[in-house]
């Protein structure tokens, strides 16, 4: 079954443009378990375009295979049918070996609260991208500092995450996952652990870096509070992403 | 090495507590090591350090010295096959009395121009007829000086000290030794038999000498794990040690697999974001080495500053190669003991990084 599209009115500019190649897209992707009498399907084939500039809101209740849908677009899962591309690429076509280096060049995570490393200092976690990477270290250290500040974080270079607040946590995610400038970043749940306004903020502040950068986002969540920052909101029941 | 050292350093009481068990164990390890080498060389630093390759003694006698006697006849034959290559040796052992002291010593016979005439730190070396003794060093801790006159019990011949030399101990007692000629003189019982000859030969000698009828060459090392109680003793000491490696392979395992199963959400979010299970794995070995290798430096400076402070009784015997070789193979183990946790790295999902509350 193919998902039909729920666009709601785009708040920001530039408005994502139709003839732009889309940065992710799902074609006729389902994921079922088991096999057999008990197969379970968490996801039903659907088809989706995300274009560069647009955060899309994948919203559902627990179990609606909001989990499935992101670990597919985010190559961590492969499905059971049909293509997932992403910046042009058939992640299904990759072989598994290959998937980590490529997450680590074109995609950028934003997880639940226990996203950051605990020993590492709010810079290192942004320049532990770029060793991965193998990139130079003093750039890197350059850019993480230049992302921080851009993010509101810039005196807090210095601090384990034990000292930060959950707001600053999740900020500090975000600019993570922009650290390698990923053509596509997926969030899940950034909110889960925020009261309302910290909430906001982070998503408003990705949805500016999205909009300002060109990428494009998917953010899974159940919180609705938010759901009026993003350009899309699809909601996700029972498998089926409508 | 970038996650490695960050951690390590971050859970500092953690790598502390780890780093010093190891520590603890390699310490144990070296001052057993150090009591295996001096115990065996308190037991045999004769054949050590001799310069002698092998040892040929009668077949019936399972290469023991005391049980062989081999006859003038086979030992002008062994001498025919290997020249100067060859020289007998005859065994007894004596108590001797110094003073109103007992001591216990191995008499040894040697030919005063063989390789095997102990060369004298302190005084002469034997040398044809001559009627004294070159003895080991050891004898100076029971007050024996040079000049001083030993007396043979219970006969009563007499032996003055001419000469001192080291590394000359057999079954945890000092060699006294004199000239064959005079040590058969002393033993006129054993009719002009030797206990075993001697060579300083590579192959070929030993091959021929090992044709002659009745008699079994040894190489040095097998004569030496013949010589009674030998390996029982080292036995059990290496014994000890082989636990203690496998002690310490066992913690060192445990604790980084407990760990790893501890950081799996960690190790999940990092695959996920992009770093390879290869990456992963490289981090935790390098800890793994950094721990040990930091650890095992300490053991061994402590050892060395511990072997100095310990009686000068207590045989004790540690060189720089030993504690090498032992530090490097304790490093070794611990590298092996990753192993464990190199497969957890390995099967843990990028998965687990996304919907871990639902």
């Amino acid at each position: 079954m193919t998902a039909s599209l729920h666009t709601q009115p785009t708040p920001a500019q530039p408005h994502p443009s139709p003839s732009n190649p889309p940065t992710l897209s799902l074609r006729a992707v389902s994921r079922t378990y088991g096999d057999g009498d008990g197969t379970v399907t968490a996801l039903h084939p659907t088809t989706l375009d995300v274009r560069p500039g647009e955060l899309v809101a994948v919203s559902g209740p627990s179990g609606s295979g909001k989990s499935t849908f992101l670990a597919l677009a985010g190559a961590l899962l492969q499905p059971s049918t049909g293509q997932v591309l992403i910046a042009g690429q058939d992640v299904t076509a990759l072989p598994a070996a290959a998937l980590p280096a490529f997450r680590l060049k074109q995609l950028g995570f934003v997880l639940q609260s226990s996203n950051l490393i605990p020993y590492l200092t709010v810079r290192e976690q942004l320049t532990l991208v770029t060793h991965l990477t193998g990139q130079d270290a003093h750039a890197g250290r350059t850019r993480a500092d230049a992302l921080l500040r851009t993010l509101g974080l810039g005196d807090r270079a210095g601090h384990y995450p034990a000292a930060l607040s959950g707001g600053q946590r999740q900020r500090v995610a975000v600019a993570r996952a922009l650290m390698n400038d990923p053509q596509l970043i997926l969030a899940d749940e950034p909110t889960a652990s925020l009261d309302g306004p910290r909430g906001r903020e982070v998503v408003q502040m990705l949805a500016q870096q999205v909009r300002e950068r060109g990428r494009a986002a998917v953010m899974v969540t159940h919180d609705d509070r938010v759901l009026d920052l993003c350009d899309r909101v699809l909601h996700i029941v029972d498998g089926r992403l409508n | 090495m970038y996650l490695a050292l960050r951690e390590l350093r971050h859970h500092r009481l953690r790598s502390l507590l780890i780093g010093g068990i190891v520590t603890l164990i390699a310490f144990m390890v070296l001052m057993l090591t150090g009591l295996t080498r001096g115990l065996a060389h308190d037991n045999a630093a004769l054949l050590i350090e001799t310069p002698a390759t092998h040892f040929v003694t009668t077949r019936d006698s399972g290469g023991v010295f005391t049980r062989s006697f081999l006859t003038p006849d086979t030992v002008t034959r062994l001498q025919a096959v290997a020249g100067a290559q060859a020289t007998p040796l005859a065994q007894s052992f004596a108590t001797l009395s110094h003073g109103d002291q007992q001591l216990s010593g191995v008499l040894m016979g040697v030919q005063p121009g063989s390789f095997m005439n102990p060369a004298a730190q302190q005084g002469q070396p034997l040398s044809a007829g001559s009627t004294g003794a070159v003895v080991d060093e050891s004898l100076r801790e029971d007050g024996v000086t040079l000049g001083d006159t030993l007396t043979l019990k219970p006969g009563g011949e007499t032996l003055q000290v001419i000469g001192f030399t080291r590394a000359a101990r057999l079954n945890h007692q000092p060699v006294v030794f004199v000239t064959l000629q005079h040590w058969q003189t002393l033993n006129p019982r054993l009719q002009g038999t030797v206990n075993t000859v001697a060579l300083n030969a590579q192959g070929e000698a030993a091959a021929l000498a090992a044709q002659l009828p009745g008699v079994t060459v040894h190489t040095r090392a097998a004569a030496l794990q013949e010589l009674p109680g030998y390996r029982e003793e080292q036995g059990s000491l290496i014994m000890i040690q082989v636990f203690l490696i496998v002690v310490a392979a066992f913690v060192l395992a445990v604790f980084f697999y407990v760990l790893t199963l501890q950081k799996t959400p960690q190790f999940g979010l990092l695959k996920a974001i992009g770093a390879s299970t290869r990456t992963l794995a490289g981090s935790l070995v390098a800890q793994m080495m950094v721990l040990s290798v930091l650890a095992v430096t300490v053991a061994a400076l402590v050892t060395l500053g511990a072997a100095a402070l310990l009686p000068a009784g207590l045989p004790f015997t540690l060189t720089a190669p030993t504690v090498l070789g032992a530090s490097a193979l304790l490093v070794a183990v611990a590298a092996l003991s990753s192993l464990l946790s190199l497969g957890s790295i390995a099967r843990v999902d990028p998965l687990i990084a996304i919907g871990a509350s639902t």
